[in-house]
Protein backbone atom coordinates (compact mmCIF):
# COMPACT_ATOMS: atom_id res chain seq x y z
CA UNK A 1 0.00 0.00 0.00
CA UNK A 2 1.01 3.53 -0.67
CA UNK A 3 1.25 5.79 2.25
CA UNK A 4 1.89 9.56 2.04
CA UNK A 5 3.51 11.63 5.03
CA UNK A 6 1.68 14.48 5.24
CA UNK A 7 3.90 15.18 8.69
CA UNK A 8 6.88 15.56 6.01
CA UNK A 9 5.15 18.29 3.76
CA UNK A 10 4.22 22.02 4.27
CA UNK A 11 1.70 23.50 2.93
CA UNK A 12 0.45 27.00 1.78
CA UNK A 13 -3.23 28.16 1.62
CA UNK A 14 -3.90 31.30 0.37
CA UNK A 15 -7.71 32.25 0.71
CA UNK A 16 -9.94 35.32 1.62
CA UNK A 17 -12.53 33.49 3.46
CA UNK A 18 -11.77 32.18 6.31
CA UNK A 19 -14.08 30.04 7.33
CA UNK A 20 -12.75 28.46 4.11
CA UNK A 21 -9.40 28.45 5.32
CA UNK A 22 -10.06 26.61 8.54
CA UNK A 23 -12.14 24.41 6.10
CA UNK A 24 -8.93 23.35 4.57
CA UNK A 25 -6.79 23.38 7.38
CA UNK A 26 -8.95 20.74 9.37
CA UNK A 27 -8.66 19.04 6.18
CA UNK A 28 -5.10 18.82 5.76
CA UNK A 29 -4.46 18.39 9.60
CA UNK A 30 -7.25 15.41 9.25
CA UNK A 31 -5.09 13.88 6.20
CA UNK A 32 -1.99 14.65 9.09
CA UNK A 33 -0.05 17.57 8.23
CA UNK A 34 1.70 19.46 10.95
CA UNK A 35 3.08 22.30 8.81
CA UNK A 36 0.39 24.01 7.21
CA UNK A 37 0.72 27.92 6.71
CA UNK A 38 -1.88 30.60 5.54
CA UNK A 39 -2.01 34.03 3.39
CA UNK A 40 -5.48 35.96 3.31
CA UNK A 41 -4.91 37.23 -0.57
CA UNK A 42 -2.69 37.14 -3.42
CA UNK A 43 0.02 39.72 -2.33
CA UNK A 44 0.68 38.19 1.02
CA UNK A 45 0.21 34.91 -0.41
CA UNK A 46 3.16 35.50 -2.23
CA UNK A 47 5.11 36.73 0.58
CA UNK A 48 4.93 33.54 2.08
CA UNK A 49 5.58 31.53 -0.78
CA UNK A 50 8.51 33.33 -0.66
CA UNK A 51 9.46 32.91 2.82
CA UNK A 52 8.29 29.26 3.87
CA UNK A 53 8.36 27.90 0.71
CA UNK A 54 5.60 25.05 0.54
CA UNK A 55 5.76 21.96 -1.12
CA UNK A 56 1.92 22.31 -2.04
CA UNK A 57 0.59 25.56 -2.58
CA UNK A 58 -3.67 25.87 -2.32
CA UNK A 59 -5.05 28.67 -3.76
CA UNK A 60 -8.45 30.11 -4.20
CA UNK A 61 -9.16 32.23 -7.63
CA UNK A 62 -11.40 35.12 -6.45
CA UNK A 63 -9.47 37.11 -4.29
CA UNK A 64 -9.10 41.46 -3.67
CA UNK A 65 -6.07 42.94 -5.54
CA UNK A 66 -4.08 39.74 -6.81
CA UNK A 67 -6.15 37.12 -7.73
CA UNK A 68 -5.30 33.37 -7.33
CA UNK A 69 -4.37 33.53 -11.49
CA UNK A 70 -2.07 36.24 -10.66
CA UNK A 71 -0.32 34.54 -8.36
CA UNK A 72 -0.18 31.52 -10.48
CA UNK A 73 1.46 33.55 -12.93
CA UNK A 74 3.86 35.29 -10.67
CA UNK A 75 4.90 32.01 -8.97
CA UNK A 76 5.44 30.38 -13.03
CA UNK A 77 8.01 32.90 -13.65
CA UNK A 78 11.62 30.88 -14.41
CA UNK A 79 14.41 32.68 -11.91
CA UNK A 80 11.32 34.85 -10.37
CA UNK A 81 10.48 33.18 -7.42
CA UNK A 82 12.27 30.13 -5.53
CA UNK A 83 10.25 27.41 -6.56
CA UNK A 84 8.24 28.16 -10.15
CA UNK A 85 7.83 24.03 -10.18
CA UNK A 86 5.84 24.08 -6.70
CA UNK A 87 2.42 22.48 -7.42
CA UNK A 88 -0.26 24.90 -7.47
CA UNK A 89 -3.79 23.34 -6.47
CA UNK A 90 -5.92 25.85 -7.80
CA UNK A 91 -9.76 25.78 -5.17
CA UNK A 92 -12.02 27.76 -6.24
CA UNK A 93 -16.48 28.29 -6.74
CA UNK A 94 -15.86 28.78 -10.41
CA UNK A 95 -17.19 25.66 -12.02
CA UNK A 96 -17.06 26.91 -15.69
CA UNK A 97 -15.01 25.23 -18.41
CA UNK A 98 -13.81 28.49 -19.57
CA UNK A 99 -12.68 29.15 -15.99
CA UNK A 100 -10.58 25.67 -15.73
CA UNK A 101 -8.86 26.06 -18.59
CA UNK A 102 -8.04 29.36 -17.81
CA UNK A 103 -6.47 28.15 -14.60
CA UNK A 104 -4.67 25.44 -16.65
CA UNK A 105 -3.02 27.87 -18.61
CA UNK A 106 -1.96 29.99 -15.98
CA UNK A 107 0.06 27.02 -14.87
CA UNK A 108 -2.23 25.32 -11.93
CA UNK A 109 -1.53 22.22 -11.60
CA UNK A 110 -5.07 20.38 -10.46
CA UNK A 111 -8.14 22.58 -10.27
CA UNK A 112 -10.89 21.53 -7.54
CA UNK A 113 -14.11 22.81 -7.49
CA UNK A 114 -16.16 24.35 -4.14
CA UNK A 115 -17.65 23.05 -1.91
CA UNK A 116 -14.60 21.18 -0.93
CA UNK A 117 -14.40 17.89 -0.18
CA UNK A 118 -11.78 15.29 1.39
CA UNK A 119 -11.88 12.41 -0.85
CA UNK A 120 -11.30 15.31 -3.86
CA UNK A 121 -8.71 17.13 -1.92
CA UNK A 122 -6.72 14.36 -1.25
CA UNK A 123 -6.74 12.89 -4.33
CA UNK A 124 -5.57 16.20 -5.88
CA UNK A 125 -2.65 15.88 -3.30
CA UNK A 126 -2.06 12.47 -4.54
CA UNK A 127 -2.04 13.73 -7.73
CA UNK A 128 0.45 16.24 -7.38
CA UNK A 129 3.03 13.63 -5.33
CA UNK A 130 2.54 10.77 -7.14
CA UNK A 131 2.20 11.69 -10.38
CA UNK A 132 4.58 14.84 -10.62
CA UNK A 133 4.48 16.33 -14.79
CA UNK A 134 7.17 17.68 -16.37
CA UNK A 135 7.13 21.41 -17.14
CA UNK A 136 6.77 22.95 -20.45
CA UNK A 137 8.50 26.08 -21.68
CA UNK A 138 6.93 27.91 -24.75
CA UNK A 139 7.42 31.81 -26.23
CA UNK A 140 3.94 32.17 -24.03
CA UNK A 141 3.31 29.65 -21.57
CA UNK A 142 5.48 27.83 -18.93
CA UNK A 143 3.91 25.44 -16.24
CA UNK A 144 2.93 21.82 -15.82
CA UNK A 145 2.34 20.32 -19.45
CA UNK A 146 -0.95 20.59 -20.20
CA UNK A 147 -0.85 17.29 -22.39
CA UNK A 148 -1.37 14.22 -19.21
CA UNK A 149 -2.25 12.03 -22.03
CA UNK A 150 -0.15 11.67 -25.33
CA UNK A 151 -2.97 11.14 -27.73
CA UNK A 152 -2.19 9.73 -30.77
CA UNK A 153 -5.75 11.54 -32.07
CA UNK A 154 -4.95 14.65 -30.53
CA UNK A 155 -7.16 16.95 -32.58
CA UNK A 156 -6.64 20.52 -31.21
CA UNK A 157 -4.65 23.66 -31.78
CA UNK A 158 -0.61 22.77 -31.85
CA UNK A 159 -0.23 25.78 -29.15
CA UNK A 160 3.79 25.09 -28.55
CA UNK A 161 4.31 26.35 -31.89
CA UNK A 162 3.09 29.45 -30.83
CA UNK A 163 -0.16 31.91 -32.45
CA UNK A 164 2.34 32.03 -35.77
CA UNK A 165 2.51 28.28 -36.09
CA UNK A 166 -0.48 27.12 -35.01
CA UNK A 167 -2.51 24.73 -37.12
CA UNK A 168 -5.20 22.70 -36.10
CA UNK A 169 -5.26 19.16 -36.93
CA UNK A 170 -8.92 18.51 -38.56
CA UNK A 171 -11.45 16.56 -36.62
CA UNK A 172 -13.27 13.30 -37.77
CA UNK A 173 -16.16 12.44 -36.22
CA UNK A 174 -14.94 9.53 -34.92
CA UNK A 175 -12.02 11.58 -33.22
CA UNK A 176 -14.95 14.16 -32.61
CA UNK A 177 -16.91 12.05 -31.04
CA UNK A 178 -14.11 10.47 -28.34
CA UNK A 179 -12.70 14.09 -27.72
CA UNK A 180 -16.21 14.87 -26.40
CA UNK A 181 -16.19 11.35 -24.32
CA UNK A 182 -13.03 12.17 -22.53
CA UNK A 183 -13.90 15.84 -21.88
CA UNK A 184 -17.30 14.78 -20.76
CA UNK A 185 -14.59 12.01 -18.27
CA UNK A 186 -12.82 14.77 -17.38
CA UNK A 187 -15.56 17.58 -15.80
CA UNK A 188 -17.25 14.64 -14.25
CA UNK A 189 -13.97 14.22 -12.25
CA UNK A 190 -13.54 17.62 -12.10
CA UNK A 191 -10.26 17.71 -13.43
CA UNK A 192 -8.48 19.68 -15.77
CA UNK A 193 -8.75 18.82 -19.30
CA UNK A 194 -5.56 17.90 -21.05
CA UNK B 1 12.59 27.72 8.10
CA UNK B 2 13.56 28.16 3.91
CA UNK B 3 14.12 24.83 2.56
CA UNK B 4 16.86 24.81 0.29
CA UNK B 5 16.79 25.57 -3.39
CA UNK B 6 16.28 22.38 -5.55
CA UNK B 7 19.11 21.41 -7.75
CA UNK B 8 18.93 23.00 -11.53
CA UNK B 9 16.13 20.83 -13.36
CA UNK B 10 17.18 18.78 -16.63
CA UNK B 11 16.15 20.20 -19.61
CA UNK B 12 15.49 19.28 -23.32
CA UNK B 13 15.34 21.66 -26.09
CA UNK B 14 13.23 21.09 -28.80
CA UNK B 15 11.96 22.98 -31.74
CA UNK B 16 9.76 24.77 -30.49
CA UNK B 17 9.96 24.14 -26.49
CA UNK B 18 11.27 22.92 -23.71
CA UNK B 19 10.35 20.00 -21.45
CA UNK B 20 11.72 20.40 -18.30
CA UNK B 21 12.05 17.57 -15.60
CA UNK B 22 11.94 19.13 -12.15
CA UNK B 23 13.81 17.27 -9.89
CA UNK B 24 10.83 15.56 -7.64
CA UNK B 25 11.28 16.89 -4.38
CA UNK B 26 7.95 15.02 -3.03
CA UNK B 27 8.85 11.26 -3.37
CA UNK B 28 10.69 11.23 -0.02
CA UNK B 29 6.77 11.61 1.54
CA UNK B 30 5.77 8.63 0.07
CA UNK B 31 5.78 5.15 1.99
CA UNK B 32 5.15 1.71 0.13
CA UNK B 33 4.08 -0.28 3.07
CA UNK B 34 2.96 -4.36 2.86
CA UNK B 35 0.21 -3.85 3.40
CA UNK B 36 -2.84 -4.34 1.32
CA UNK B 37 -4.43 -2.00 -1.40
CA UNK B 38 -2.85 -0.12 -3.40
CA UNK B 39 -3.35 3.77 -1.80
CA UNK B 40 -4.24 4.25 1.96
CA UNK B 41 -7.48 6.02 1.33
CA UNK B 42 -8.39 6.24 5.39
CA UNK B 43 -7.01 9.30 5.73
CA UNK B 44 -10.07 10.70 3.87
CA UNK B 45 -12.37 9.11 6.55
CA UNK B 46 -9.79 10.82 9.50
CA UNK B 47 -10.34 14.19 7.50
CA UNK B 48 -14.14 13.80 7.51
CA UNK B 49 -14.16 13.27 11.00
CA UNK B 50 -11.42 16.29 11.71
CA UNK B 51 -13.96 18.35 9.21
CA UNK B 52 -16.95 16.95 11.08
CA UNK B 53 -15.59 18.09 14.82
CA UNK B 54 -16.44 21.81 14.03
CA UNK B 55 -19.75 21.40 12.72
CA UNK B 56 -20.92 23.31 15.97
CA UNK B 57 -19.47 25.94 14.25
CA UNK B 58 -20.97 25.76 10.90
CA UNK B 59 -24.21 27.39 11.93
CA UNK B 60 -22.62 30.28 13.48
CA UNK B 61 -20.21 30.99 10.10
CA UNK B 62 -23.56 30.51 7.38
CA UNK B 63 -25.08 33.71 9.63
CA UNK B 64 -21.50 35.80 9.03
CA UNK B 65 -21.76 34.89 5.66
CA UNK B 66 -25.74 35.63 5.31
CA UNK B 67 -24.63 39.19 6.93
CA UNK B 68 -22.08 40.28 5.03
CA UNK B 69 -24.10 39.56 2.36
CA UNK B 70 -27.36 41.43 3.67
CA UNK B 71 -24.44 44.25 4.35
CA UNK B 72 -23.42 44.43 0.80
CA UNK B 73 -27.13 44.52 -0.86
CA UNK B 74 -27.20 46.88 1.43
CA UNK B 75 -24.42 48.90 0.10
CA UNK B 76 -26.41 48.32 -3.12
CA UNK B 77 -29.20 49.86 -2.60
CA UNK B 78 -27.21 52.99 -0.29
CA UNK B 79 -24.96 53.69 -2.59
CA UNK B 80 -25.85 52.47 -6.41
CA UNK B 81 -24.29 50.23 -8.77
CA UNK B 82 -20.69 50.79 -8.64
CA UNK B 83 -17.75 48.55 -8.73
CA UNK B 84 -17.07 48.82 -5.28
CA UNK B 85 -20.42 47.38 -4.51
CA UNK B 86 -21.04 45.05 -7.14
CA UNK B 87 -17.58 43.48 -6.17
CA UNK B 88 -18.59 43.27 -2.67
CA UNK B 89 -21.85 41.83 -3.62
CA UNK B 90 -20.27 39.35 -5.95
CA UNK B 91 -18.05 38.66 -3.54
CA UNK B 92 -20.29 37.65 -0.95
CA UNK B 93 -22.23 35.27 -2.79
CA UNK B 94 -19.51 33.94 -4.97
CA UNK B 95 -18.49 32.36 -1.06
CA UNK B 96 -21.64 31.61 -0.04
CA UNK B 97 -21.56 29.50 -3.76
CA UNK B 98 -18.39 27.47 -2.71
CA UNK B 99 -18.55 27.09 1.34
CA UNK B 100 -22.85 26.51 1.90
CA UNK B 101 -23.05 22.86 1.56
CA UNK B 102 -19.95 22.43 3.21
CA UNK B 103 -21.35 23.98 6.23
CA UNK B 104 -25.03 22.05 5.59
CA UNK B 105 -26.53 24.20 3.42
CA UNK B 106 -26.58 23.66 -0.53
CA UNK B 107 -29.83 25.13 -1.07
CA UNK B 108 -27.96 28.33 0.01
CA UNK B 109 -25.13 27.37 -2.44
CA UNK B 110 -27.33 26.85 -5.86
CA UNK B 111 -28.81 30.63 -5.30
CA UNK B 112 -25.85 32.27 -4.51
CA UNK B 113 -24.31 30.70 -7.62
CA UNK B 114 -27.68 31.81 -9.47
CA UNK B 115 -26.87 35.16 -8.17
CA UNK B 116 -23.09 35.24 -8.51
CA UNK B 117 -23.76 34.62 -12.25
CA UNK B 118 -26.37 36.90 -12.68
CA UNK B 119 -24.06 39.61 -11.19
CA UNK B 120 -20.87 38.31 -13.36
CA UNK B 121 -22.93 38.58 -16.71
CA UNK B 122 -25.23 40.61 -16.87
CA UNK B 123 -24.07 43.38 -19.20
CA UNK B 124 -22.86 46.43 -17.81
CA UNK B 125 -24.76 49.17 -19.87
CA UNK B 126 -27.89 48.24 -18.37
CA UNK B 127 -29.87 48.02 -15.15
CA UNK B 128 -28.76 45.55 -13.03
CA UNK B 129 -32.37 44.25 -11.76
CA UNK B 130 -32.18 44.70 -7.99
CA UNK B 131 -35.60 42.76 -7.59
CA UNK B 132 -33.88 39.91 -8.59
CA UNK B 133 -31.05 40.36 -6.52
CA UNK B 134 -33.38 41.09 -3.45
CA UNK B 135 -35.52 37.59 -4.17
CA UNK B 136 -32.44 35.52 -4.14
CA UNK B 137 -30.66 37.55 -0.99
CA UNK B 138 -33.94 36.98 0.94
CA UNK B 139 -34.29 33.22 -0.27
CA UNK B 140 -30.80 32.29 1.06
CA UNK B 141 -31.42 34.22 4.11
CA UNK B 142 -34.74 32.29 4.58
CA UNK B 143 -32.88 29.14 3.83
CA UNK B 144 -30.52 29.49 6.67
CA UNK B 145 -32.87 30.99 9.01
CA UNK B 146 -35.53 28.48 8.61
CA UNK B 147 -32.54 25.73 8.82
CA UNK B 148 -32.86 23.86 5.46
CA UNK B 149 -30.25 21.51 5.18
CA UNK B 150 -31.73 19.04 2.80
CA UNK B 151 -30.95 20.03 -1.07
CA UNK B 152 -34.23 18.51 -2.04
CA UNK B 153 -36.22 19.81 0.33
CA UNK B 154 -39.49 20.85 -1.77
CA UNK B 155 -40.07 24.30 -1.24
CA UNK B 156 -36.46 25.20 -0.97
CA UNK B 157 -35.69 23.66 -4.01
CA UNK B 158 -38.97 25.05 -6.12
CA UNK B 159 -37.22 28.34 -4.75
CA UNK B 160 -33.73 27.98 -6.25
CA UNK B 161 -35.19 26.48 -9.13
CA UNK B 162 -37.55 29.54 -10.07
CA UNK B 163 -35.19 31.95 -9.38
CA UNK B 164 -32.42 29.55 -11.31
CA UNK B 165 -34.81 30.40 -14.22
CA UNK B 166 -35.48 34.01 -13.64
CA UNK B 167 -31.98 34.62 -13.67
CA UNK B 168 -31.76 32.73 -16.84
CA UNK B 169 -34.39 34.34 -18.64
CA UNK B 170 -32.78 37.86 -17.67
CA UNK B 171 -29.51 36.75 -19.15
CA UNK B 172 -30.71 35.45 -22.15
CA UNK B 173 -32.60 38.37 -22.92
CA UNK B 174 -30.17 40.89 -22.41
CA UNK B 175 -27.40 39.38 -23.50
CA UNK B 176 -28.78 38.35 -26.78
CA UNK B 177 -26.74 36.27 -29.01
CA UNK B 178 -24.05 36.51 -26.41
CA UNK B 179 -26.13 34.53 -24.40
CA UNK B 180 -24.86 31.19 -26.36
CA UNK B 181 -21.51 31.46 -24.83
CA UNK B 182 -22.45 31.04 -20.94
CA UNK B 183 -26.30 29.33 -21.68
CA UNK B 184 -24.23 25.20 -21.21
CA UNK B 185 -22.69 26.43 -17.64
CA UNK B 186 -26.29 26.72 -16.19
CA UNK B 187 -27.43 23.58 -15.85
CA UNK B 188 -24.87 21.37 -14.47
CA UNK B 189 -25.30 17.35 -13.92
CA UNK B 190 -26.72 17.31 -10.36
CA UNK B 191 -26.64 14.13 -8.27
CA UNK B 192 -28.84 14.88 -5.70
CA UNK B 193 -29.70 12.35 -2.58
CA UNK B 194 -33.61 11.47 -2.20
CA UNK B 195 -35.74 14.05 -0.24
CA UNK B 196 -36.96 12.11 3.13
Amino acid sequence: MIRIDFHRLRFLIVEDNAHMRRIVRQLLHGFGSREIYEAEDGASGLEAFTTYNPDILITDWAMPIFDGIELTKTIRQPGGTPNPYVPIIMLSGHSEKKRVIEARDAGVTEFLTKPIAAKALYERILSVVLNPRSFIQTKNYFGPDRRRNQVSSYTGPERRKGKEGAKTIPVTPIDAGLEHRRRASDRTENGMAS
Amino acid sequence: MNKPKPPQPEQKQMQDHSVITPQNTLKGVVRRTAEPGEIDMSVVERAEAALASLKGEFSGWMNTECERLESARKAMHQNGYNAATLELLFRSSHDIKGDAATLGYPLAGTIAGSLGRLIYHWPKGSQLPMQLVDRAVEAIRAVVRENVRHPQEPTGAEVAEKLAILVEQYLARELKDAYAEIAGDAAPALRLPEYK
